[in-house]
């Protein structure tokens, strides 16, 4: 005998009142010493934390009870089929599992499927697209800056030597522009749309045209290989994602995503410069150049801590790790000679 | 346990002195831990899926929420069929394909498109209050929506068309950004957001005397005693709020840049590199993190109020609410500190301890017992509407 307190619900009223419902070892069910059927003919409302449960007897009346385990043992000893999910729903090692699923997932997806899918939509939008969103990011950047204060001669020069070093069959339309700038220091960047920036103090450090060359090329990957319009497209895929998943705008589900989508932004960034550094040391090579003039200008802006460490590097991180597949690629081009 | 909540209920279904009110809190069950395993299950489920899980995710999260908000002793009832969801997210899914394809490919459907959705959105948004309503039950019985179509266009339409003449605007303009703009379209670029920024409040107005006037309990019928004016004010402060606090953490962090970049004459990015730069950092970022708290609380507690302390059911029912600014900011600073600092894993506890206060501070007073609401004859209602007014998000809820 499995006796369940609770209130019963008359039909198509709000009247309701306390009740005694009891299933005899047969399986019939008495509320109140009313019998109302078969224990394995009720409808009964899955199972949901501790939350109230709901007979549905058969004239339309319902039972409203608190005694959840007394349900599940009726549910158990007459019922056929049950539903899994609050065994899932209720044991720490599902949800460990759970959790460990969902950083596994999530590494997987930030770490390979969303730098897979982002590259892919970059190279597929059209040139127009990444041009009218460059221009913009472009405008709100000429204020940051003074014009160049070097000499006319060695200004033509850069120039000169940027526009020999553009990939001839490109669809960007490239632009430098050498600017002075205290603020951004040792410094220089791509936005998507093929403008480039490079500061006065950053050709200063370079002893020769190798050495500016190797950064003019760094960023022409950087336009190339559409990085910035990836890191844009990562950005907004992380917000959509946000709000899809979390369903809420309270605010709340967008700091869940927010810590780790920090940490892996630089991760990505490094990933970025990495390819941009290679592409740069083949460019070179390929150029009739010294391909070591990009490990070298690297070297010196490490060397550079008064502007250098604070201004390239925090965006363009330097170590042993960066250096090491360049100075690889280095000797493989040197063998191939 | 049981003798107690037993005890609670013969009280209420006593008959209550001639003109003396009851008052029914409303309470919060849910338990932090025991959201968590639900949350974090159902989430993993949602992701294994490829989101096909996601109905079942929603109905058992609204089922926990509901389930645990109680009445008079009685709880509250979600009882929504996870298929019908489902059906209508891919009808969802599928309208937003079509729409976003043809913003990228062919330009110059999107204004067609968008006077489209504006054509549908109110029988969306209409669709969607009547699927909730009639998925929620209290002491066995259903609310349901009166669907006045006539209404929802007159109440919904508006904004609904607003957005659409907006949105293709802009799609006009910018392909011919070459050409010369006329001062028309200036005009109307400049002005157009404007003029629904303005008119926001009364569409909000009347999107929630719609929701809440058209709803029924059985037969008793909900009207929402409230003013256009009360909620110009209720965004007046809040975006005055809004706007002062943007201005001082933008401006702290404005100001620490400025200075140390002065400095240093270091690069913008590595500002907080040195030990004192990075302490002002954390402070701003703390100081921000505060006023977010205090702002969203602001509008949350502020907008909670306004709505359901207007609301009435019959003329002798009424809801009273309290939700204080000041308390509910520090529930939603803990949160927001919790959440960032256990990388999300808060997030559960978060929404629950949430969810208890409100339901603390509302209450329902009756003159007479809540036992004499009788049923009447109601439709199925179809989830299409609902997902795509949640898609879509059209700005409904209260």
């Amino acid at each position: 005998m499995i006796e369940v307190r609770g209130w019963l619900q008359q039909a198509g009223r709000s009247k309701r009142a306390a009740a005694l419902l009891t299933v005899d070892p047969r399986g019939v069910v008495v509320v109140d010493n009313v019998v109302v059927g078969a224990a394995s003919g009720l409808s009964y409302s899955s199972r949901i934390g501790n939350t109230r449960r709901f007979l549905e007897l058969p004239d339309g009346s319902s039972f409203e009870t608190e005694d959840n385990d007394a349900i599940d043992a009726i549910e158990r000893r007459f019922c056929a089929s049950r539903s899994p999910l609050h065994a899932l729903e209720s044991h720490w090692r599902f949800a460990a599992s759970a959790v460990v699923a969902l950083v596994a997932i999530g590494w997987l997806f930030f770490a390979y499927g969303l730098p897979a899918i982002s590259e892919r939509v970059a190279h597929a939008l059209p040139v127009s697209v990444v041009e009218r969103l460059g221009s913009g990011i472009a405008d709100a950047f000429e204020s940051e800056f003074d014009p160049s204060a070097l000499p006319e001669r060695k200004q033509v020069a850069v120039q000169a030597l940027f526009s020999s070093l553009t990939p001839a069959d490109s669809e960007f339309s490239y632009r430098l522009r050498i600017v002075k700038s205290d603020h951004f220091g040792s410094n220089a960047f791509a936005l998507p749309d093929g403008t480039i920036f490079v500061t006065d103090d950053l050709i200063g450090l370079a002893d020769s045209l190798d050495h500016v060359a190797a950064v003019l090329h760094h960023e022409i990957a950087h336009v190339e290989r559409r990085h910035g319009l990836q890191a844009i497209l990562r950005a907004s895929a992380l917000t959509t994602l946000v709000y899809s998943l979390t369903g809420d705008a309270s605010g709340l589900g967008a700091l869940v995503l927010a810590a780790p989508a920090i940490l892996l932004q630089t991760q990505y960034s490094r990933g970025f410069e990495t390819e941009a550094d290679l592409y740069a040391v083949r460019a070179l090579h390929r150029g009739n150049r010294d391909p070591r003039a990009m490990v070298r200008m690297l070297d010196r802006l490490q060397g550079d801590t008064d502007l250098g460490a604070f201004g390239y590097l925090s965006t363009h991180p330097v170590g042993e790790a960066r250096l090491d597949p360049l100075r690889d690629e280095i000797q493989r081009l040197g063998a191939s000679h | 346990m049981k003798d107690t909540a037993m005890g609670n209920s013969d009280h209420t279904t006593a008959a209550p002195a001639v003109g003396e009110a009851n008052r029914y809190p409303f309470s919060f069950q849910g338990v932090g831990l025991e959201y968590f395993k639900i949350a974090s299950v159902n989430l993993a489920l949602t992701l294994l899926t490829l989101g096909l899980y996601s109905p079942w995710a929603k109905v058992r999260t609204r089922q926990y929420f509901y389930g645990n908000t109680l009445l008079d002793s009685a709880a509250f009832r979600y009882t929504a069929n996870p298929v019908n969801i489902l059906k209508g997210r891919l009808i969802a899914v599928c309208a937003l394909v079509v729409y976003f394809a043809a913003q990228q490919f062919f330009p110059l459907t999107v204004a067609p498109l968008a006077f489209l959705l504006a054509l549908i959105a109110p029988w969306a948004i209409m669709r969607s209050h009547a699927f909730n309503y009639a998925n929620t039950e209290y002491r066995g019985l259903r609310f349901h929506l009166v669907s006045d179509l006539g209404l929802a266009y007159r109440v919904y339409g508006p904004p609904s068309f607003l957005i659409a003449a907006l949105v293709s605007l802009g799609a006009v303009v910018q392909p011919g950004a070459d050409l010369e703009p006329s001062a028309l379209n200036i005009a109307l670029s400049a002005f157009g957001p404007l003029v629904y920024l303005v008119l926001y409040p009364l569409f909000v107005t009347r999107g929630t005397q719609y929701a809440v006037g058209q709803a029924r309990y059985g037969d008793a019928v909900f009207s929402l005693a409230t003013t256009t004016r009360r909620f110009y004010g209720y965004y007046l402060v809040n975006g005055l709020l809004y706007l002062v606090a943007t201005v001082v953490v933008f401006g702290g962090f404005f100001a620490i840049t400025y200075f140390t970049g002065q400095e240093a004459r270091s690069g913008a990015a590595t500002t907080f590199r040195t030990p004192l730069n990075s302490l002002a950092g954390v402070g701003m970022a703390g100081l921000g993190i505060a006023m977010a708290a205090f702002v969203m609380a602001s509008f949350k507690a502020r907008g909670f109020n306004l709505v359901y302390n207007h609301v009435r059911v019959n003329p002798d029912v009424q809801l009273t609410a309290g939700a204080e600014v000041l308390v509910l900011a520090r529930i939603y600073l803990v949160n927001y500190l919790a959440i960032v600092l256990t990388l999300g894993l808060a997030y559960p506890w978060a929404r629950v301890r949430t969810a208890r206060y409100l339901a603390g501070v509302l209450t329902l007073v009756s003159v007479t017992s809540l036992d004499g609401y009788v049923a009447q004859a109601e439709r199925d209602s179809s989830a299409t509407g609902e997902e795509l007014g949640e898609v879509f998000d059209l700005g409904i809820g209260l």
